[in-house]
């Protein structure tokens, strides 16, 4: 709804020229239609004929039947290549999207909800599509409306003439009614989607309202919702009591207007009959002609905001993968440490890092500590080159990384999160995720096992083939865990970032996917966001990080003597342990 | 080509077996019957006007062009204008006040339903049943059955005018009728039975795109983004495919219109030629004819759409069905509480939600004023054991009493009042903080007591950082707020309940050690007081001074007993307690 109107042309027509459109059916379709436009004008002529009585006129009669064959045929012609068009010209754009949402750098989609991103290609293609399609049926339209003037006028002018002024008329009542449909209509879909979200807050809340006991007070704001949103409906609605007849009486005028003025000038001999039937017949193409025009402009406007939308996406850049080095040469010619050079970074408006800086020696592990929303995760994030530093930079062997090969730089990274993504598919999709080579049987159980998920995977009644179900929804949050380290087992790469998770897993989980870590990290250089004492005390560095700062950097031993904060963790877990201890 | 007829047999039985749900769901919910009545009449009204328009054009068409019969066809022209209007409104009106009415029926039943049923159906699902399929049901009254009705009165009054004129012009339409609707019918079965497929495309493109959406770093990671982009071609392609087949399936409607058409032109002129030249009827009455039979087909012509929507809403009623109908939890029953002041009994409690056993004969106490801690490997039972108590679920008759009573003998308002639950996913809502802190309880708060709970719940210091204090906007679902900051809102909610029982499920389990330790300072507080206490936690620091400690293993319990108690005579408890302390296990 905030969708600035100063949206220009330049967007719809990139966009339409960028996606390979198919013209050439768009163009037999247009033929086909001002075929049947044709048919459709000359079929009044000879309907008037037979309906004044020359019924027996045979010729006449198979000229009728003829005609509506061919329209029949016309029309079915130009539906059917329509389809094909139309299904074209969304597929391609799709294409284009998709191709561009899987190369967009991450930044882009902290912006965009992936709601809107879905909505934008299954949705907003059908508005380019019907712009398309609404042009070619104005086009048609004016050819029939010029037509039936030029008929109309050939059989009488004074009833032409007369017939004239309701152009305007229509075109104003079209346009009236349209603006305050949109009016309402824009109200009635915010209320709408208010409702939903109303609804769609509350329902995974269920537990919450009834140990509350909030069940009649929550019917009743629903009650106001749905209410409130009926309101908005009413509304709507009034729009049509007094539209709809507005619409309705410019037929009734033009009938009215050929009947009273064709009458009359019937009665004085002016005009035959049959042109009367004829003028009749012709006038519905006045008002059903004249009323696309006033809808044009609201197709137009749909699909200029939804080619302005396409456009933004499909234009901002794609990741760059091509850089002038490979990662491997890097890693041979130098000392193969990564470096963070006083970086500083930024989500949008807020600082998430200042000035950090810290050493990641190869073949070590470093581990990054410090309380959440300190920006650990994000220093992670920006090894893996998913963002780029607003100042400083990021090396590699003292090359800046912005010099190495993207897709080289990302298969040297593996990335183990807390989250543990898994995508729909089976067990060995997920575990294979990534490696382009075959990948034997035996290997992926050797990872399986090292990854201390074998046990669970076996236990499946398909085993490897088990399907996880989307998101990994049939796996409880440990067996996820174990299939991600599996996976960045398989891919073996030269350098792991590891974001242990809190500890929402039970402890004997936690421990078999500790032991799984530790088997990951042998012989990797290891960047660890840690949670774990044991593993921070096993680092060979540690960096303290604390609101976007390092407060510290050394071994466990220095960072007890010198940074207060990091004493402070170590002492509440030292403190627990006491707690236990027997 | 076997699985497929066999399928197409279950979709018939399914079809037969949806019409009785679907009458009775059509009166569930309160009707504006006056309007639908009132939107029937104006309907047949308007078809009435309709009728008497042919038989005035073909008047003037055939020359009698006198005053009466041309201001009476103007008068039928400026009265259907007006009506237009008039119809449309009401038709929206009665279609709006349906919507209104099913939605607040499907909603205030939802409350009230039992958590099974939010467990099987998803909470998305729920959302579009409540938007989305209660519109298609409204359009059965406000649209389908006022068309049909006129679709009825127009066929019937044109069938006669025709008899009237000449028994064969009747007779022609008769038989060709039934072809005609029969075939529209056909066709609009396919063309629903297509547009569900195209319809289950989109939704796996959707959900495919969704999954594919939110891991965007997970392709970046593996580098993958060639082979994710050749699946959503892929994909995309199957959804084109399927829009193909959709668009032929409603393009066959043109050439079936247009051979219709044909057909009826050639019987029309043809009927003429044959009447008029043996006199029965006159060039005048054939014009009518002629018209009469244009404005028939005309309307008829969106009997096969009124058959789809007439399907669509089956279905969808169908599955609304099968939320109204969910019986309703009962509320009141036996005994009010007065006062939550007995040890709580569980006696060889058994659960399961599905097939699948959560708890085999569970039994223990919760004594009253004490702190009882769960502990256990995850997917043992422990939250089903809340879940029970707090009676979210019910477990076998006299299985869990308070003192003597079966729990289930309480009024379950007064039941849930005496419980304050704090869970792991912390369930805030869109809103202020003041109005999260308030949401517990349905007295007036003062802003001097809203300050004390927040303190206690350590959260007082960074509620007043916020940009407008306790009025500050916390974001959809409590979104910009961190972890930490969320569940101490929700302990503070709990504090200013006060409720007799309290019960903790993994509440900090979420959260970095430094902030977890504020939120136990606060837990601590909140369980002082001799109050009944519910705790569940994987990290064992924090049930370590519990008064009882049950060790539930796979839905067994496997000790009870107090921590050093627990040490000696527990494995299970005793091998946790290593695991935490990184000792090896022996």
């Amino acid at each position: 709804m905030s969708e600035p109107n100063k949206v220009g042309w330049k967007p719809f027509f990139s966009l339409i020229s960028k996606s390979k459109l198919p013209w050439g059916l768009y163009i037999l379709t247009f033929i086909v239609m001002i075929s049947t436009a044709s048919v459709t004008l000359m079929s009044p002529l000879i309907l008037q004929k037979i309906m004044s009585g020359e019924i027996f006129d045979a010729k006449l009669v198979f000229q009728y039947i003829g005609l509506a064959i061919v329209t029949a045929i016309t029309v079915s012609l130009s539906g059917f290549t329509r389809i094909f068009a139309n299904a074209r010209t969304t597929r391609n754009i799709q294409n284009t999207l998709w191709s561009k949402y899987i190369r967009v750098p991450l930044p882009f989609f902290n912006k965009e909800p992936s709601l809107l991103l879905i909505s934008r290609l299954t949705h907003d293609p059908t508005h380019i599509n019907g712009a398309i399609n609404y042009t070619m049926s104005l086009l048609m339209s004016t050819y029939s409306l010029v037509g039936s003037i030029i008929i109309m006028w050939g059989m009488n002018v004074k009833l032409t003439l007369v017939l004239l002024p309701v152009i305007p008329y229509i075109l104003i009542v079209t346009l009236v009614v349209g603006h305050f449909t949109q009016k309402t209509q824009e109200r009635v879909q915010y209320r709408y989607s208010g409702m939903t979200a109303f609804i769609a807050e509350r329902l995974p809340k269920i537990r919450l309202i009834r140990s509350f006991g909030k069940e009649g007070e929550e019917i009743e704001n629903g009650k106001n919702v749905i209410e409130n949103q009926y309101k908005a409906d009413v509304s709507r609605a009034v729009v049509d009591l007094y539209g709809e007849p507005l619409l309705q009486s410019v037929q009734g005028i033009i009938m009215g207007l050929v009947l009273i003025y064709g009458g009359y000038l019937t009665s004085i001999g002016e005009l035959d009959i049959g042109s009367l039937i004829a003028f009749y017949l012709y006038s519905a193409n006045i008002h059903n002609n004249v009323q696309q025009y006033g809808l044009f402009y609201q197709v137009l406007k749909g699909a200029k905001g939804a080619a302005h939308k396409i456009s933004k996406i499909v234009d901002s850049d794609s990741e760059k993968y091509e850089r002038s080095k490979a990662f491997d040469e890097v890693l041979q010619s130098s000392n193969g440490n990564l470096a963070l050079e006083h970086v500083s970074f930024s989500y949008e408006e807020r600082n998430v890092l200042k000035n950090v800086s810290f050493t990641i020696p190869k073949g070590k592990v470093t581990a990054i500590v410090g309380p959440s929303g300190g920006g650990k995760t994000t220093i992670l994030s920006l090894i893996e080159r998913f963002y780029e530093p607003n100042v400083g930079r990021l090396t590699f062997g003292n090359i800046p990384s912005e010099q190495i090969h993207l897709d080289d730089w990302r298969n040297a990274f593996s990335y183990v999160s807390q989250g543990s993504p898994i995508l729909s598919g089976t067990i060995r999709e997920n575990i294979t995720y990534g490696t382009e080579r075959e990948v034997s049987d035996e290997e992926v159980i050797q990872a399986a096992k090292k990854a201390n998920a074998y046990g669970f995977i076996k236990d499946f009644p398909d085993g490897f083939e088990t399907e996880v179900g989307e998101m990994g929804s049939k796996l409880s949050g440990g067996q996820r865990q174990r299939i991600a380290i599996a996976r960045a087992i398989i891919k073996n790469p030269k350098y792991l970032l590891l974001d242990e998770a809190t500890s929402s897993l039970d402890i004997q989980t936690t421990t078999k996917i500790q032991a799984a870590l530790d088997e990951l990290m042998v012989g990797r250089t290891t960047i660890v966001v840690a949670h774990n004492l044991s593993t921070v005390q096993e680092a060979n560095h540690i960096v303290v990080v604390e609101h976007g700062m390092i407060s510290g950097q050394g071994k466990h031993d220095e960072l007890m003597e010198s940074n207060k904060l990091y004493r402070e963790l170590v002492e509440i877990q030292f403190a627990k342990e006491q707690m236990l201890a027997w | 080509m076997s699985e497929n007829t066999t399928q197409k047999q279950s979709e018939k039985q399914q079809n037969e077996a949806i019409w009785k749900p679907f009458i009775k769901l059509l009166f569930r919910a309160k009707l504006p019957w006056f309007w639908i009545i009132l939107l029937i009449i104006i309907t047949l009204g308007e078809s009435q006007l309709a009728l008497m328009f042919p038989d005035l054009t073909s008047k003037i068409a055939g020359g009698h062009i006198e005053k009466a019969i041309v201001f009476g066809a103007i008068g039928v022209i400026v009265a259907r204008i007006f009506i237009s209007g008039i119809l449309r409104f009401i038709g929206k009106l009665t279609m709006y006040k349906i919507d209104k009415s099913y939605r607040i029926l499907i909603w205030s039943q939802l409350m009230r339903s039992p958590i099974r049923l939010f467990d099987k159906v998803k909470a998305n699902e729920m959302v579009s049943r409540t938007s989305t399929d209660t519109a298609s049901l409204s359009i059965i009254f406000s649209y389908v059955v006022p068309t049909l009705l006129s679709m009825m009165y127009l066929t019937v009054g044109t069938v006669s005018k025709l008899f009237g004129y000449d028994w064969r012009l009747g007779l022609a339409q008769v038989i060709f009728l039934p072809i005609y609707f029969g075939c529209y019918l056909w066709y609009g079965r396919w063309s629903f039975r297509v547009n569900k497929q195209v319809q289950s495309r989109l939704a796996k493109l959707t959900q495919f795109l969704s999954e594919l959406l939110i891991n965007i770093p997970l392709i970046k990671t593996f580098v993958t983004e060639k082979k994710e982009e050749k699946r959503g071609i892929n994909n995309i392609d199957q959804y084109y495919k399927a829009g193909i087949k959709k668009g032929i399936v409603s393009w066959i409607e043109h050439p079936m219109t247009g051979i219709f058409g044909v057909v009826q032109s050639a019987l029309v002129i043809g009927l003429g030629v044959l009447l008029i030249s043996n006199g029965s009827i006159t060039v005048d009455t054939w014009v009518a004819y002629f018209l009469y039979v244009d404005l028939l087909y005309g309307v008829l012509g969106t009997f096969g759409y009124l058959f789809i929507e007439l399907k669509q809403s089956q279905g969808a009623s169908a599955r609304i069905a099968q939320l109204v109908e969910y019986p309703e939890v009962v509320y009141e029953r036996t005994y009010p509480l007065e006062k939550y002041d007995d040890d709580l009994v569980l006696d060889h409690v058994s659960f399961s939600y599905g097939k699948e056993k959560v708890l085999s004969d569970v039994s223990f106490t919760v004594p009253y004023g004490k702190v009882t801690a769960i502990v256990g490997p995850s997917g043992g039972g422990k939250t089903t054991i809340l879940s029970l108590i707090e009676r979210f679920y019910e477990a076998a008759p006299h299985s869990i009493r308070l003192g003597e009573v079966p729990i289930e003998d309480f009024h379950l308002h007064d039941w849930h009042k005496a419980f304050g639950y704090v869970a792991q996913d912390i369930p805030l809502l869109t809103g202020t903080v003041r109005e999260n802190l308030v949401y517990g309880v349905d007295r007036e708060v003062s802003n001097q007591e809203l300050r004390e709970v927040a303190y206690q719940a350590n959260a007082l210091s960074f509620i007043e950082q916020l940009p407008d204090g306790f009025d500050t906007h916390i974001g959809e679902s409590g979104g910009k707020l961190s972890g930490g900051q969320r569940q101490r809102l929700a302990i503070a909610r709990v504090i200013l309940r006060d409720p007799d029982v309290l019960l903790l499920d993994e509440a900090t389990s979420n959260l970095d050690s430094r902030s977890e330790q504020v939120v136990l300072e606060a837990m601590n507080r909140l369980m002082k007081k001799n109050r009944t206490t519910i705790v569940i936690a994987h990290d064992l620091t924090t049930i370590r001074n519990a008064d009882q400690i049950v060790v539930l293993d796979q839905g067994t319990v496997n000790g009870i007993g107090k921590h050093h108690e627990l040490l000696e005579t527990n494995k299970l408890y005793r091998k946790y307690i290593d695991l935490h302390l990184g000792k090896p296990i022996l």
